[in-house]
């Protein structure tokens, strides 16, 4: 996915006159070549990602559609105010992307784990959430970012899919009563895993503003899996009746996790109001 | 211009309970400079080129706006009241020149700044006021190595009223910068002097003024006084004060 948004940046900074991405030391080999001459749109602002956010505040209130791109953990944990206040509160619709999705570095530690990402930013108001489990999803994503008026975070993953448009209409038109929600990169996890889910109907989610209510009106029990610490998506849908959530988050301090962590939410009795 | 402001400040402060008043008083003739380097242009389309990062000083600005004639009086009743956009640090509000960028958490403004005066190809002249308590924040000094990369026709006004001299001091850090930076053309001023501050607000490029003002400037129970930080004067007082500035 990294290189896939390398690509389509410089195609727009090539494209735009009022662009700009600022890179705080990450994925600079993806933006260094000699002939495309964008050396005046893409910056390397090294380790500051604080005021990294603040400056592309400045950059898009001067009419700059700004990318802001680094590791999740350093975007979301450590610049959050700047997140909240200066793009959020001041309105300033700059596009922040990760490099990572939650474990990508798992072998790293926990320093570079963020499975908080989407729980952290959910509680800003008026902040785009979008989180491609496919490689193709993020040119999609990308340009409802840029023309968007709110600002937006995107994750990457290493983690994704190669389900073709095609394959998912058809899990999503299977004739099962039971539906099975996968959020993002937990789509990944679907695929290693059919044979698991073969009687269920299959919903692929990658912006949390999506609505799937509508496909859910004759549902009889609903599992929703999003890859992050804490159901965000889950509580989006408009329910008929109070649901039995439950959750199993593993300690995310330390280990390594070679399987993908998520948060299942089951919701059963969908319709038996 | 100075004490009507002042007074206003003071008015703000005691119709409200609320504000800051040695931190906006030190800064009051800051704001009459850049307007004077401004050419005293009552045009609004100016403002969004000043930056107010030390934002809990938003009743000298209103103060300022309101000595200009550019908020109403209803406006400035509105001044922390309930309901109102106004608010005891300064406000963001959309489609509002005046208020472009809302700032009360400290240490956001400056790369802010930083980043839309480079972004402005007219070159046009900015400024952001930041205070020394704020210069603690690690996004000044990050800030600072953002305006060496992107240099641009912004003015750095540091008001040095000694906030910061009973925690962490800072100051004599600050009137060494140029040392460190030399790319700012670098200049240490009285604060409360506009004839000096103005006629260095009217260079171009990358500049920094260490202004040394006086933290409840002029009233002398407010000078060294932490306890007046975020405090509103007794009804004597405040009579006290008002007569001082009259």
């Amino acid at each position: 996915m990294r290189k896939e948004f390398a690509t389509l940046v410089k195609n727009y900074l090539r494209d735009n006159v009022n662009s700009a991405v600022l890179l705080g030391d990450i994925s600079v080999g993806l933006f260094v070549d000699q002939d495309e001459n964008l050396h005046e749109k893409v910056y390397n602002v090294g380790i500051l990602e604080q005021s990294m956010i603040s400056f592309a505040a400045g950059l898009s209130a001067a009419g700059t559609k700004t990318f802001v791109h680094t590791i999740s953990s350093f975007i979301v944990e450590r610049a959050f105010e700047q997140i909240k206040l200066d793009l959020s509160y001041n309105k300033n619709n700059v596009i922040l992307v990760s490099a990572n999705g939650p474990y990508d570095y798992s072998k790293l530690g926990p320093t570079h784990h963020c499975s908080s990402d989407i729980p952290i930013l959910n509680q800003i108001p008026n902040l785009n959430l979008y989180v491609p489990g496919r490689v193709e999803d993020v040119a999609i994503l990308l340009e409802k970012a840029c023309i968007s008026s709110q600002p937006t975070y995107l994750r990457l993953t290493s983690r994704s899919s190669s389900l073709s448009d095609r394959e998912l209409f058809k899990l999503k038109a299977r004739p099962f009563d039971d539906v099975t929600i996968f959020v993002g990169e937990a789509l990944a996890y679907f695929q290693e895993h059919a044979d698991a889910f073969e009687n269920q109907k299959i919903i692929y989610v990658k912006a949390l503003d999506e609505c799937v209510d509508n496909q859910l009106f004759n549902a009889e029990n609903v599992t929703i899996y999003e890859p992050y610490s804490y159901p965000i998506f889950a509580h989006s849908i408009k329910f008929r009746k109070p649901l039995q959530a439950f959750c199993y988050p593993k300690s995310i301090e330390s280990g390594i996790f070679a399987e993908p962590y998520f948060i299942k939410t089951a919701m059963n009795g969908l319709n038996n109001v | 211009m100075s004490s009507i402001i002042r007074q206003r400040i003071l008015a703000y402060n005691q119709n409200s309970s609320e504000g800051h008043l040695p931190s906006s008083f030190s800064i009051v003739e800051i704001l009459i400079s850049i307007f004077e380097a401004e050419d005293c242009d009552l045009d609004v389309a100016w403002l969004p080129r000043l930056v107010l990062s030390k934002g809990h000083a938003s009743f000298a600005y209103y103060g300022f706006l309101a000595s200009i004639g550019m908020i109403t009086e209803k406006e400035e009743r509105s001044i922390c009241q309930n309901g109102s956009k106004l608010y005891g640090h300064l406000p963001h509000i959309i489609d509002d020149s005046r208020f472009t960028f809302g700032s009360g958490s400290l240490g956001h403004g400056l790369p802010y700044a930083v980043g839309r005066s480079f972004a402005d190809k007219t070159d046009k002249k900015y400024y952001c006021i930041v205070g020394d308590g704020e210069a603690n924040e690690g996004t000044f000094w990050e800030s600072l190595l953002l305006f060496e990369k992107f240099q641009s026709n912004l003015s750095i006004i540091i008001d040095c009223n000694n906030s910061s001299e009973r925690a962490i001091p800072i100051q004599n850090k600050l009137t060494k910068i140029n040392q460190i930076f030399p790319f700012l053309n670098f200049y240490e001023v009285d604060g409360h002097d506009i004839n000096e501050l103005s006629s260095l607000l009217v260079l171009s490029g990358p500049q920094l003024l260490v202004c040394k003002t006086i933290k409840g400037f002029p009233f002398e129970d407010m000078i060294e006084s932490p306890m007046w930080h975020h405090r509103t004067p007794s009804k004597v007082e405040f009579k006290k004060f008002m007569d001082v500035l009259k």
